[in-house]
């Protein structure tokens, strides 16, 4: 008896484990199909000289070794770097400081601040881009009229997006301002988090509001800190819808002077039909942005202690 | 059971062989020097250029196309030319591109597009046949290392062929545009079309300069200078621009900048242009169409360019040109082939119901030099009264213009040798960030070494 019943136990489990199986082999499949493969084509692809169609080369190590010596590469590279330092930076910063403000409302009030500031977040980037681009017109754009109004400087200086040392800058504002919401939201949150018996603590014992920012709020908000640089971060070297919706005519902007990794990639490959030599710049890219994400896993596992 | 399984295999059979036979027979009317009409009502899938004029333009055509072949439907499908650019070759090599394409031929340089497209020759016509109805020229791109025909072209791209000019502007400042033949011309003219704010700064600019056909200009001038071998070397793989005549070239634009009549900061001339931010724009004769569709209310004209001042006073032109093509995808057979046989068939023995749309629409939708030779010898023997200005813009861009044209046999795709690397290079120079001398370094280092490496 107890041996029919455990045969029929294997035989219940049996279609049970079968089923599992097909389905993690259906997911592992899917996986590799849209992820693994592609990943290892691209590889593939970065050692080769290919229009996909009717060429298809071995040239080893060429794409790289024009890659490292391209000096709109080595442009492209700085400016997504130039990218990372300044939208982290100073989004973080301004978000920081917003939330601080808005964390000193309550009720409707805060919900309200809260809710202007997040709406840029939902919005399409591309609706956003095009938006901003005419209000950059040089010269004689809502931008150039306002600053000129308010500010004196001669609208001929005013020229954003088609000036070499202003117009990446110009797309880094809108990026920051497009996200500062959301940033905001997250700081929010963790400020939430941190106990008002601490402020007490610090009140009782003389400390200034700047102080008690600096010294509670601050360090308390270390895991979002790290998680909005590592997260931006990405973002910077992936950057991509802004600068091509801005300065997309020419790409690049005036003078290559927003020209940036993705890019520089899609331009090589689907522009100048060199697929290998794209592959090639993708994988750089991969490379710094698992780097990336390396340094995100690490600030995760930290622990944070006061 | 046994008999039963007879009379299906028989069946089967049966089937096979009508198969076979049928798409045999199609196949063969197709192969024998004609193009059948189809027998079947098919409908062709057909990716167009997404622009204003140019669909306006082939909607009409197809009206008039399928009135006269009831059993022919065609979908036009606009795809904006960053898209179709972008999707072209990937799509073909996917065998998911539309059953008609429209496409550039400078897309397809250094591909043998006998593995790409259905053969138009000797299907439609004989080799020699097709290039009676079409320039020489447009075709060298798109015929095949079998030495048939794969494509059809049909219209220059956007090229360095002259200037579109608002004629209002023109007539305040009193500039005639008949009498601008020169460089000397041009640049007394943007002098007078000039305006200033009151500190001194362009208010609006007499000439703007698209980052396309000028970095297309620059090298067109070099050419005209007769430094076409000096410029670019093609058994050895190299570019040359530190030579006197890229330098002088490079001096004609900037001349622009210095003597105040161009702003490079003065926005997208696309947008600045029908602002009237500038009077006079460096451009194809399409943009002629494309502004009077988008903006009818202006009223623009176009001056052809005048020959770089040199010895010869030699018209040079497109030294990266592209001409508008169009194709019947590989994977058509049968009566959808035939289907698509029968339209290029069409627009090249009737070349007026297509070529005629496009100038006698009011606005018009698309101005430009076309290939179609039968039709340019139709205008040329129309009496006054049956011409209008943008036929005749045609026909003088097509005169003047196709036979002018000497393009480079660059292995560097036109997006990248113009777009990312001979315009920054200028925008360097207009905005002072380079000398010449640094900037013709530069472009003769990069595309160089870019050339060598395609060459592998």
């Amino acid at each position: 008896m107890a041996t029919q019943v455990m045969s029929l136990e294997k035989h219940r489990r049996k279609p049970l484990s079968s089923f599992i199986l097909v389905v993690a082999l259906a997911v592992l499949a899917y996986y590799t199909l849209v992820g693994i493969w592609p990943f290892v084509y691209n590889i593939w692809l970065t050692f080769r000289k290919t229009d996909l169609l009717t060429e298809n080369k071995w040239i080893g190590l060429s794409n790289y070794a024009f890659m490292f010596t391209d000096p709109i590469f080595w442009k492209s590279l700085w400016h997504n770097v130039y990218y990372l330092i300044v939208t982290v930076a100073v989004g973080t910063v301004t978000s920081l400081i917003l939330a601080a403000l808005i964390y000193r409302t309550k009720g409707v009030a805060r919900k309200i601040y809260t809710a202007m500031f997040f709406a840029p977040v939902v919005t399409s980037m591309v609706a956003v881009s095009l938006v901003w681009t005419l209000l950059y017109f040089p010269k004689i754009g809502l931008f150039a009229q306002i600053i000129s109004g308010l500010f004196g400087v001669s609208r001929d200086k005013l020229v954003f997006l088609h000036g070499t040392e202003t117009a990446l800058l110009c797309i880094m504002i809108m990026d920051i301002w497009r996200d500062t919401g959301i940033r905001t939201v997250i700081f929010l949150a963790g400020m939430d988090e941190i106990p008002d018996s601490l402020y007490e603590t610090a009140r009782i014992d003389g400390a200034s509001q700047l102080g008690q920012f600096f010294r509670i709020t601050l360090p308390l908000l270390t895991p979002q800190l790290a998680f909005i640089a590592a997260v931006y971060s990405i973002n910077a070297i992936r950057v991509y819808v802004p600068i091509y919706m801005m300065t997309g005519s020419p790409p690049g902007g005036p003078a290559n002077s927003t020209m940036v990794l993705t890019l520089h990639m899609y331009l090589s490959a689907f522009y100048g039909q060199r697929f290998g030599y794209g592959a090639a710049i993708s994988m750089v890219m991969f490379v710094i942005l698992f780097g990336l994400v390396l340094a995100e896993i690490r600030a995760f596992q930290q622990r944070w202690e006061y | 059971m046994k008999s039963l399984r007879c009379v299906a295999v028989v069946l089967l059979l049966l089937l096979a062989a009508g198969v076979v036979f049928a798409g045999g027979k199609q196949e063969a009317a197709g192969a024998a020097g004609g193009v059948g009409e189809p027998t079947t009502a098919v409908k062709l899938d057909w990716w167009y250029q997404d622009w204003t004029g140019g669909i306006s333009w082939v909607t009409d055509y197809l009206t008039l196309f399928e009135s006269k072949h009831p059993n022919i439907d065609i979908n036009l499908i606009p795809v904006p030319f960053d898209d179709l650019f972008a999707k072209f070759i990937p799509s073909i090599a996917q065998g998911n591109e539309a059953d008609i394409l429209f496409g550039y031929d400078e897309w397809l340089i250094g591909k043998d597009v006998s593995k790409l497209f259905n053969p138009l020759t000797p299907t439609i016509f004989s080799k020699e046949e097709f290039k009676q109805y079409i320039y020489e020229p447009p075709l060298k791109n798109v015929t095949g290392s079998d030495g048939e025909i794969y494509g059809l072209p049909g219209l220059t791209g956007a090229n360095a062929f002259g200037f579109t000019y608002h004629k209002d502007l023109f007539r305040q400042a009193g500039v005639t545009a008949e009498n601008v033949k020169s460089w000397d011309d041009l640049k007394a003219a943007s002098k007078k079309l000039s305006v200033y704010n009151a500190d001194g700064t362009i208010k609006r600019s007499g000439m703007l300069f698209t980052y396309t056909e000028a970095a297309n200009s620059l090298l067109d001038m070099i050419q005209m200078q007769g430094a076409r071998d000096k410029v670019f070397n093609k058994s050895t793989n190299t570019w040359n621009f530190n030579i006197p005549e890229a330098k002088k070239a490079m001096e004609t634009f900037k001349w622009f900048v210095d003597n105040k009549t161009y702003d490079p900061q003065s926005g997208d001339p696309f947008q600045s242009f029908p602002n009237q931010i500038g009077a006079m724009l460096l451009i194809g004769p399409w943009n002629v169409g494309g502004t009077m569709t988008n903006f009818p209310e202006l009223d623009v004209g176009y001056l052809l360019m005048p020959p770089f001042p040199t010895a010869n006073d030699k018209l040079v032109l497109g030294s990266v040109v592209s001409y508008g093509t169009y194709f019947a995808s590989r994977r058509l057979k049968g009566d959808k082939l035939n289907g698509a046989l029968t339209m290029f068939k069409d627009m090249l023995t009737n070349p007026a119901d297509f070529c005629d749309i496009p100038f006698y629409h009011e606005p018009p939708y698309w101005v430009g030099a076309v290939c179609f030779k039968k039709y340019i010898e139709d205008l040329a023997s129309r009496p006054a009264d049956r011409m209008n200005e943008f036929a005749q813009t045609a026909l003088t861009a097509t005169q003047k213009g196709l036979p002018a044209i000497n393009t480079l046999e660059t292995r560097i795709a036109e997006p990248i040798l113009i777009r990312q690397v001979i315009h920054p290079e200028m925008m360097n120079v207009f905005l002072g960030k380079k000398s010449i001398d640094n900037a013709l370094s530069y472009m003769t280092d990069y595309l160089t070494r870019q050339e060598k490496q395609l060459a592998q």
